[in-house]
This record gives C-alpha cells, structure tokens and sequence, in this order.
C-alpha cells in the first residue's frame, strides 16, 4: 500500500467481539466457559524445515529433543508458566500456536516465539478469530460427548495433551485434553467453527450435565 | 423403495409378476419384507433433528447488524444470507431491490460478502501449484495484484471462479464462490498431496477469519477514505483495479483491501479479523451516511452480476466449459492445467456449440423466466428444435426491463435475433431478443473510475 501525506480526521475504534460473547454456564460443578484472549497461528513447516521446526519448538516447550517430546500429529505440546502458550496438532504437518493475545499482531507474535530466523520456513496464518473455545471441565465433563462426540474421550484413552479432530453432533470440532483442574477434574477444549459458535454452543448445552 | 420400504410398489410388483407367469398373487408368494414392517410416522424417523437440532447455521460477524436492519435472510449451504433489506413503506421484495441496485449505481452500497470461501496458500512453490490449479497464468501475478482466475475440472469443464491476490513472494489469498468453498479447498488438499506432492504448498481456510465486506458504487473510495489511517493512499493511481494489500484502518486496525467488483462498480472489498466485523459495519454505514450508503443484499448482487454480464452458479453449474461461458481465450494453451487436454475434445470445440448470451423480451413488460428453452420463431415446442436455455434473469430498474443470461447455439453471432423464450412449466411462450451479455457501462469506465 502506498504511503500518501498524513490526514488530520477523527476515526471510529472498532470494537472486538468474541464469537459467544464471553459465554459462561456452570451446572453441578461442571462448567463451560468461552476461552478468550487467545491468538492462534496455524504453523506448517515448509519442506526441509522439520528439523529445525522441532529445534525451535523443542526449545519453546523446554522439552528436550527426545523422540517423544517432539510435535505430534496427536499431542499438544505445553509451556509450563503463567502465560498461556500451547502447540495443538491440527493437520497433517500442521500445528496450531495458541499463546496470550498481548496486542501484538499474531504472526509477529508467533514468530517472536518460534525464533524469527525460522519464519522463512514455516508456513503461518492467523486462526485467532477462526474458531470458538470453549473449556468443559468438572466431574460430569465427560457425560457431555456420550451422544454428541464418536471418539473415545475416557480417561484411558485420551491422555492430557491427547489432540483430536473430530466431530460434535456432525460439526466439525477439534477437542484437546487440557491438564487437570482443581481436585483432578478433567477439562478439555473444545474447538470449532466461529461462524456456527451459536450451533455448537447449543449442541453442547443441550447435552448432559447441562441439559439431563 | 424409499420410505414405503416397498410396502407399495411390491403388491403390483408381485401382481405383474404373477400374471405374467399365469399364477396368482398368492401362488407366486411375496418377498421377504424389509423393516419397519409396522408403519412408522415420518416424524419419528426425524426424532429430535427438528428446529436448531436439524442442523447448525453459519452466521457471518454482522449477523446481529444485519438482523436489526430487518434484512430478509436466505439459507445459502448453511450460512445466512441477507437476501434485501426491506425499508418501511416497501412491501414487495422488488421494491427493495430496485432501490439497492439503484442505490448503489448511482452512490454506494455495501454487501456482506464474509460467506466466499477463503484459502490462505503459502509455500516456494505457490506460484506453481496455482498455475497448474488455474486454467489461466498465475505464475507472473505481481505481488499486490488480484486475478480472476478460472478452475477446471479434469473433464475439461469448469469447476469454480473467484479471484486470487498476491500477498507475497510466496503467499496468495484465494477466493471461491461460498457454494463451493469446501469442495475446492478438498480440490487444492487432493492435488497438494495426491497429484503434486512435491510441490511446497500449506493450505488453510482463512474463510472464518475474516468478515468481508464489498462496497460499490462511485462513492466507494471517497466513503472508504473517510476510515483509512493517516498515510493511508487507496487513490486509482495508487491503488488501481485488481490491486490487493494490507491497510491500517480506524485507528491501527490491520485489514486487507482489495479493488475488485462484482458490481461493474468502483468497488472495493475490505477483510477485517472476524472480531470486528459487527463494528467494521457499523463503522461504514455511519462513514457513508453523507453519500446515502445503501446495504444490498445477495438479490441486487444478483441484479447487477446480470446487468454487468458476469457468470455465477446458473452459469458455472458443472456442466459448461469456458468457451461457452465466452472465457474460452482465459484457458491458456501454452502451460499445463487441470482440465486442459480434455477442454479439447472435439465436442467441446464445436462451431455450433451453446454460447452466452444477454436477452431481453421484445416486450418490455413481460416477466422473464429462468429455466426458459429458447425455440425458433415459427417453430413447433418440441426437443429438436430446442436451441438452448436461459440461465439467469433479473428486472434491471437501469433498463426498466427484464434481463437475463442464457446459452444458445452460435450465441456470439445472434446478437440482435429474435427467438422465442418457451417456459411450458411457467405457462410462458415470449418473443426474446438476444444481444450482448454486458448490459451496463461494457466498456468498464465505471470499474476503472
């Protein structure tokens, strides 16, 4: 874009909406609650740069280069720390970076935190506004998939950071196990489309323990 | 069988057979039934899929926005769409209509265009795969340029339109009709792993991302400039028809804008993240209050594709190739692409082939109808003497007349016949005169002002 002389005007701010509004709902101690405040950068390493993907995020996430720390196509990778910021499977050879929206534009921000010398090489796209989180957690969590989600989401089988993309009464949904709650409460997010947000919200409140 | 599980078709079935083989119904036996053997009430099968449990809905940012202005929705896929915004007084659609259209000609008016699909291409070999993808160049596309590029599909026929911009070296924004917004990004991920793997190519819907918004009409920029940051320059020298690039506006916000028009207009289109989208609305109606700014729905849209003379899903509808469309020079012969040797097939290159054409009743108070066969003046209404059909047809309050699009054979020749628009189902049988598709400003000095 080309640069002309400045203007002097009053501009209107615009004002940012979350997809439900900051949605908050509590039922016997299992709640669902609208995750805010997040970026997400969709990061897909162009070829040739796995390796050094897996240095920087390896590096990021303080795991070590273990073969079972690197990025997975089913395990979430993270950042222990007050500052919210997570590695989420979401493609073949694709991850989403979740960290705290302090301002900055989420590319920059992604960048800043995989190394810039690595940007060249990795394929980057703003998800933050794609999608709506929202965070089931508490005791009955789990009855909420029994109708409306095909996959095993039981203890055993989805182990904390266990990632998948799935479906939620035929919307498509990315659900991930978050680390414990509280007093050893499962919590998991729940990730899906921004524009049908008021669909998904309805599809879960309409399921146990919100509606029994 | 279907819902009667055969519990129908099966008695007479079986009474055929049986008198065919000079038995009774009885001596020939039945089959073995299919369950529901008991009859089952249809809204049982349907069981709690009714209301907002039949299925979800997309709604775009400034749903609510729209919601308020009384916008009149239609159900597109799964999204809703404002199909016109009736004002007080208006009590027939066509009267809404006609004054967006009008509106916005003579002004300028906004449409909610957040539905197209939107896939975010990135990757050293972007510029390959979109050349391949493409049936028309996209190898030279300058970076802060957008192309309207044509998609075929294997067999030679056109699969998809839309444009795609030029972001950077190696990245490209791609837009798809939001009717085949899905079945384009699975088209791009089956060539990206399965024809072209050693491409470097990352695919993403960015279609959620972002709330867009088309404004058309002379007032376009001027409405536009009252928004844009300090430093801002979107004048036609700087930022010419088909230019793309990022833009600070109201205040910081980062947004893309693209001068591209569905309309025939000066038009632009601005992508904001989703977030704002309910305010960047809000935001543009209050900057075009002074120019009388108009919001217009997917009707008028409709109203001036036709009157401009641009395809969309009646024309692009699987079955046409690109010479019928008048697009057949877009298909470069001298690179490879999907559907390239088929769109070759002797069939596919007939003199006599259907073409697109622009119609208009003889009698300039007569209603179109789209479906309409196109017969030959004196000729009897039968199949042989069917020489195409009419695709689409709007009333253009410009021409204060019915308008439509259609194929006909040698279309491109017959500007100026005379022929008969035969609808059986409709009851119609009218004189039609054929002529140009590009009913307004065919030259493009509007687009270009």
């Amino acid at each position: 874009m080309a640069k002309s002389a400045p203007m002097s005007k009053t501009l209107p701010s615009l004002t940012a909406q979350s997809p439900l509004g900051g949605y908050k709902m509590i039922v016997d101690g299992t709640s669902l609650i609208e995750v805010t405040g997040l970026s997400m950068v969709s990061v897909a390493p162009l070829a040739g740069s796995q390796a050094a993907f897996q240095t920087a995020t390896a590096k990021l996430f303080k795991t070590g280069k273990s073969d079972s720390s690197k990025p997975s196509a089913t395990m979430a990778l993270d950042r222990p720390g007050k500052q919210r910021c997570i590695l989420m499977p979401s493609a073949q050879n694709q991850w989403f970076l979740c960290f705290d929206d302090d301002g900055t534009n989420p590319i920059d921000a992604a960048k800043a935190l995989l190394g810039k010398s690595l940007s060249k090489q990795m394929a980057m796209t703003d998800q933050s506004d794609s999608w709506v989180i929202l965070a089931l957690s508490g005791p009955q969590s789990r009855r909420t998939f029994a109708r409306i989600c095909p996959i095993d989401c039981s203890a055993s089988a989805m182990l904390i950071g266990t990632t998948a993309r799935t479906s939620m009464e035929h919307l498509g949904a990315i659900i991930t196990r978050r680390p414990d709650e509280g007093d050893h409460q499962p919590c998991f997010w729940l990730l899906s489309a921004r524009s049908s947000a008021a669909s998904f919200l309805h599809t879960i409140t309409g399921s146990p323990p919100f509606r029994d | 069988m279907a819902t009667d599980q055969g519990k129908i078709a099966n008695i007479p079935g079986l009474a055929i057979l049986a008198d065919i083989s000079g038995k009774t119904i009885a001596e020939t036996g039945t089959t073995i039934f299919r369950p529901p053997y008991t009859p089952v009430p249809i809204a049982a099968f349907a069981g709690r899929s009714r209301g907002k449990d039949f299925r979800p809905t997309r709604l775009t940012p400034s749903h609510k926005w729209a919601s308020a202005e009384g916008a009149v929705f239609v159900e597109t896929g799964a999204w809703l769409r404002a199909q016109w915004y009736p004002k007080t007084g208006e009590t027939e659609w066509r009267q809404s209509v006609d004054r967006e259209v009008l509106a916005t000609r003579a002004s300028v008016g906004i449409c909610d265009v957040t539905t197209l699909g939107k896939i975010d291409i990135q990757g050293r070999d972007a510029a390959a795969f979109l050349n391949h993808v493409y049936a028309n160049g996209f190898a030279k596309l300058p970076i802060g340029k957008t192309r309207y590029g044509l998609m075929l599909r294997e067999d030679g026929m056109v699969m998809d339109d839309g444009t795609t911009a030029r972001l950077g070296e190696t990245h490209y924004v791609m837009t798809t009709t939001t009717a085949n917004a899905v079945g384009v990004f699975r088209h791009l991920e089956f060539c990206r792993q399965c024809l072209w793997p050693e491409l470097d190519v990352q695919l993403i819907s960015i279609t959620e991302q972002y709330a867009q918004y088309a404004f058309a009409g002379p007032n376009a920029r001027r409405l536009l400039e009252k928004l844009i940051d300090s430093g801002e320059d979107i004048s036609n020298e700087a930022f010419p028809f088909m230019a793309c690039g990022e833009i600070s506006i109201c205040g910081g916000v980062k947004a893309r804008l693209f001068r591209i028009s569905f309309s025939g207009e000066l038009a632009f289109e601005i992508a904001v993240p989703s977030r704002y989208g309910d305010a960047m609305i809000r935001a543009l109606m209050a900057a075009g209050e002074e120019f009388g700014v108009t919001p217009y729905g997917t009707e008028a849209l409709g109203v001036m594709r036709i009157e401009k003379g641009h395809i969309a899903g009646n024309e692009l509808n699987g079955q046409t190739t690109a010479r019928q469309m008048g697009l057949g020079r877009m298909v470069a012969q001298s690179k490879d692409s999907i559907g390239l040797v088929l769109s070759r097939r002797p069939e596919l290159v007939r003199d006599d082939d259907y073409e697109l054409i622009g119609l208009k009743p003889v009698d300039s108070d007569q209603p179109l109808i789209a479906g309409s066969h196109f017969i030959g003046i004196g000729a009897s209404t039968v199949a042989e003497n069917d020489e195409g059909w009419v695709t689409s047809i709007a009333y253009s309050p410009h021409l204060k007349s019915a308008i439509g699009l259609g194929y006909i054979q040698r279309g491109n020749s017959r500007h100026g016949d005379i022929v008969r628009a035969v609808n059986l189902l409709g009851g119609q049988d009218i004189k039609v005169e054929l002529c140009s598709p590009h009913f307004i400003d065919p030259e493009g000095t509007r687009l270009h002002g």
